[in-house]
């Protein structure tokens, strides 16, 4: 079994695992959090149609084994594919499937959305995207002449919506927004890129 | 959920985004030129004739259990982060088994993490995030709250772990999450 001795940081993610001091030891660095894959979705969509087919499967059982009466539906099914020619209804239900099937194939290779920024340190500190959004507005309304603020928020950007008092000059409400905002985040490794927009309230 | 089952999710919906798309664009261009050999009509005899055989019934009920229990299997593994329970220790030998329960290792060091000025509250788990085993915290501080004395302090924190558990591999996690005041506008996250 390995010491803590050797200091060492496993590296999986560049922002939160920066190399540590030679007198700190930091824990192996735990992997930035992620949104759920989109084709999550998709295989819960899949498992529930499993189980239904199954179901169908496990009805036709019965109905075979004389236990219920009625007509087989795999046997329906057959009946209906066998024999069957092109209908108008075809076109849509087509496109419906070629549409279809590209979102399946999206959610396939899109990759897990980022919900976190990582902080400066030397172990792995994440703070969400919607916290940064949340800082930023106090921040935002923390500057005199600021009555009220609202930001939206991605990893790489926040865009900080002021709505400012009448009386004071608006782009100077907005520089000191715009420090006041990047001053609330200079402990994360890689800020995002913060845009300041200026509303003046209505009288 | 664990990378086996997200890249078992992604697999299956490749397949059916394949399928999807080739029986779509079959029935678009079924009633066109563009292929001369397109059949008038689809025939399954073979699977006509199937439904009618004695076995037909034995083979659905076989094939309904397997695809129930598949199925609900599937449906499981898309539960949450899979928990890390045990952590062998250092002494393990012939005569006994050292180890330690991590949740408890957990919540210790979310109580230490939760002493650190400006931190509101903190919990602690242990997960098993894709392959790794994790000590993962959750942090609330205020709105308000200077980030850069906590994560220092976060860091110190961090730092006993690998004393703790012997084990630097051992992964850390914090998370800090910012208590929105009462009454303030939500914000908007993509």
């Amino acid at each position: 079994m390995s010491t803590a001795s050797t200091g060492h940081v496993r590296s999986t993610e560049s922002a939160a695992e920066k190399a540590p001091d030679t007198h700190t030891v930091s824990p192996a660095a735990g992997r930035r959090p992620v949104a759920a894959a989109a084709a999550g979705f998709c295989g819960v969509v899949l498992a529930l149609c499993l189980m239904g087919i199954g179901v169908v499967a496990l009805r036709d059982a019965i109905l075979a084994a004389g236990w219920i009466e009625g007509s087989l539906w795999t046997a329906n099914t057959a009946g209906w594919i066998d024999g069957l020619t092109f209908s108008t209804w075809m076109i849509p239900a087509g496109i419906g499937c070629v549409l279809l099937g590209l979102g399946f194939l999206w959610c396939a290779v899109k990759p897990r959305r980022k919900i976190a920024v990582a902080l400066g340190a030397h172990s792995a500190v994440w703070i969400g995207t919607s916290d940064l959004a949340r800082i930023a507005t106090a921040a935002a309304q923390s500057v005199p002449g600021v009555l009220r603020a609202q930001t939206d928020a991605t990893p790489s950007k926040l865009t900080v919506t002021a709505i400012t008092m009448t009386g004071r000059d608006g782009s100077s409400i907005i520089e000191d927004v715009s420090q006041s905002v990047h001053d609330a985040l200079t402990a994360v490794d890689s800020p995002p890129k913060v845009r300041v927009r200026g509303k003046r309230a209505k009288r | 959920m664990t990378r086996t089952a997200v890249a078992l999710d992604r697999l299956a919906a490749l397949l059916i985004g394949v399928l999807l798309i080739v029986l779509g664009a079959g029935a678009l261009v079924w009633n066109t030129d563009l292929f001369s050999d397109t059949p008038e009509a689809i025939t399954a005899p073979a699977f006509t004739t199937a439904t009618t055989e004695p076995w037909w019934g034995w083979a659905m009920a076989g094939a309904g259990v397997i695809l129930l229990v598949v199925g609900l299997r599937w449906l499981l593994s898309h539960s949450p982060a899979q928990r890390a329970k045990t952590l062998r220790l250092d002494g393990t030998d012939r005569t006994g088994t050292l180890s330690a329960d991590m949740g408890a290792v957990a919540d210790g060091v979310a109580a230490a993490l939760a002493g650190i000025a400006g931190v509101q509250s903190a919990k602690g788990k242990a997960i098993i995030d894709r392959g790794l085993t994790t000590l993962d915290f959750s942090l609330s501080v205020g709105v308000d709250q200077d980030l850069g004395p906590v994560v220092t302090e976060i860091d110190e924190v961090a730092a006993q772990v690998p004393r703790i558990t012997g084990d630097p591999g051992i992964a850390v996690r914090c998370r800090i999450h910012a208590e929105r005041r009462p009454g303030g506008h939500a914000d908007r996250v993509e």
